[in-house]
């Protein structure tokens, strides 16, 4: 695999994110294209949210337990309309960490209580490691890379692009 | 050969080999479920896959169960997808106002012990109680069954839950189901399978089992698994369900984890806004002031949730005092309301009984709360904004607690002589 680098501004949040506060139920009844709901994204809990992203390649740094709740995927495609290629958290709810991967944004578990908002942030996949690197602070974290068919399916950003791969 | 957890050995099954936990390996699927929230995307990335032939079409069903009846036009355009795939595919296609996809799957025969199920739903943990493996998951993944006919999973480590002791008399699979949730959290059973035994099961019905496999679907297992055990083959023989491919946990098999509960140490509890791992002892709570009642939804819209809430109704007499909404998970339990006249009896008492659907629970069809409503609900999940309004604040509990809290407009025990065997 090629190496894989994403870089972004950090935006920090809490334990137990859950899936409707990425994109609420109400808003889905209108539309299911992420496109038209991406202004929505965190407004019960951070309504200035997608005003201070403004468009720019971000990264999310959570607690514990992002993307609970319900299964829906809308949730992970919010993110990659709004340039959010990665998030990291001290852990994912399992059902999210699947859709991640299979819309290519990165979940990575990782020690996020050094990280603050605004850091520049980076994060470089190999085969070998995953290397986290906080540009602001000057510090580097290393982690294990992914395994086998969630690495590929990354690799090609996302399950639909991984269908076509491996079909032609 | 190293002895297996229910799930290993389920999956062995259906992949031919010995699997075992950390493994990732790509399984057939036996019962993919859709509905009218994830259904869409799933068709859509069909769509973008250029997925034209679908290799099991029987072993799918899409169910019209979040926006019912259908609120505007937008959703109407979204489920005629549904309805358009169905014309082109022979899959089963349920429509709105027969009832839940959890409850109408068993209903309709799909779920049999052993089975591997994925479904666009996270409840679809539910179908644990029929010693299925209920794996919720995104649309994508839902996609690439119906594509493919098969998954990618990783064989997920197993937790084991053993109850002893039987329940109070008033307690319900809902206090247990509470108080699991509020004792695992989010991550002692993140990625894991949960799997019950003890001599504790016996108390426990099979609507009980449903409350407990589908609550735990906020601790983010990927499944839950009860055993066949008596209760269960009782229930399979009544409703027919085939039983030859129930699977047991072999002696001596690898647990991460095993946790005692002594089911006659658990009394009436809520979980408080925002979260359903914040549990509270209903006592604790100083017969708090509620606003609305909602009795329903694919965690306690069972027939028998509905007798237990009549029996305190029948009880205490008088009529709801706060807004009242009533949900019947299914079409042939809202019939059952019906004959038992059970139904016109919540209507006398001021509730509106709403059709067979997801109802309020995730604002996806009316009975939004108003502004400030401190709501009473048997759901499943209280996070804010949930049910459509963020000024509302949802504390879960069972049906007889929330009977209570309709009848007084207070979080008060639901004592009474009536239900107490």
């Amino acid at each position: 695999m090629n190496e894989l680098t994403f870089t972004g501004t950090a935006f920090s949040f809490g334990d137990n994110i859950n899936t409707d506060y990425l994109i609420s139920s109400r808003r889905k009844r209108d539309s299911i294209n992420p496109e038209e709901l991406k202004s929505y994204i965190m407004e019960d809990i951070r309504p200035t949210f997608f005003t201070e992203l403004g468009g720019e390649a971000a990264i999310i740094v959570a607690g514990s337990n992002f993307g609970c709740g319900s299964a829906m995927e809308v949730a992970a495609q919010i993110l990659v309309v709004n340039h959010i290629q990665v998030v990291l958290a001290k852990s994912f709810a399992r059902s999210f960490f699947r859709n991640c991967i299979n819309n290519g944004v990165l979940p990575l578990i990782a020690d996020t209580d050094g990280i603050k908002e605004g850091d520049a942030l980076q994060v470089a996949l190999s085969s070998r490691e995953i290397k986290l690197t906080n540009v602001s602070r000057r510090t580097t974290q290393s982690y294990p890379p992914l395994g086998g068919t969630v690495q590929e399916i990354l690799a090609a950003g996302g399950l639909v692009a991984y269908m076509h791969r491996s079909v032609t | 050969m190293p002895a297996q957890t229910i799930i290993e050995k389920l999956l062995s099954r259906h992949i031919g080999h010995m699997v075992y936990q950390g493994e990732t390996h790509t399984f057939p699927v036996d019962f993919i479920l859709t509905n009218d929230a994830s259904g869409p995307l799933s068709l859509q990335y069909l769509e973008e896959m250029e997925i034209r032939e679908i290799p099991y079409p029987d072993r799918i069903l899409m169910v019209i169960d979040h926006y019912v009846p259908c609120p505007d036009a937008a959703v109407a355009k979204l489920q005629q997808q549904l309805y358009d795939f169905a014309a082109r595919h022979p899959v089963g296609l349920i429509p709105a106002g027969e009832g839940i996809a959890h409850q109408v799957s068993d209903e309709l025969g799909y779920l049999k012990p052993g089975t591997l199920a994925i479904g666009g739903d996270s409840h679809t943990t539910t179908y644990g109680y029929l010693n299925c493996a209920g794996i919720g998951m995104g649309a994508s993944d839902v996609a690439m069954a119906m594509a493919q006919g098969e998954l990618w999973l990783m064989v997920p480590e197993t937790l084991l839950v053993e109850f002893t002791g039987s329940l109070k008399p008033g307690i319900s699979g809902k206090e247990v189901a509470l108080f699991l949730v509020s004792q695992l959290g989010a991550e002692r059973a993140n990625y894991c399978a949960v799997e019950f035994t003890g001599s504790g099961l016996t108390a426990l019905s099979m609507d009980d089992r449903r409350v407990i496999c589908n609550m735990l679907a906020e601790c983010n297992v990927k499944c839950a698994l009860m055993p066949w055990d008596d209760v269960a083959e009782e229930y399979g023989q009544l409703r027919g369900i085939e039983s030859k491919g129930a699977v047991a946990a072999d002696k001596g098999c690898s647990y991460r984890e095993i946790i005692k509960v002594d089911l006659s140490s658990i009394d009436w509890l809520v979980a408080l806004p925002h979260s359903p791992y914040q549990v509270a002892e209903l006592a604790s709570l100083g017969d708090m002031p509620i606003d609305m009642v909602l009795l329903g939804t694919c965690t306690n819209g069972r027939l028998a949730d509905f007798v237990a809430a009549h029996r305190l109704l029948q009880d205490w007499g008088g009529a709801f005092r706060v807004e009242t909404i009533l949900v019947p998970a299914s079409r042939q339990i809202y019939l059952e309301l019906i004959a038992s006249r059970l139904a016109a009896d919540f209507l006398q008492a001021g509730a509106m009984v709403l059709p067979p659907s997801c109802g309020p629970c995730c604002g996806s069809s009316p009975g939004v709360p108003r502004n400030g409503f401190k709501v009473v609900s048997t759901a499943n999940r209280n996070f804010l904004g949930r049910m459509g309004n963020t000024t509302a604040g949802i504390y879960l509990a069972s049906p007889l607690v929330a009977t209570a809290a309709a009848l007084t407009g207070r979080l008060v025990k639901p004592l009474a002589g009536g239900w107490q065997v």
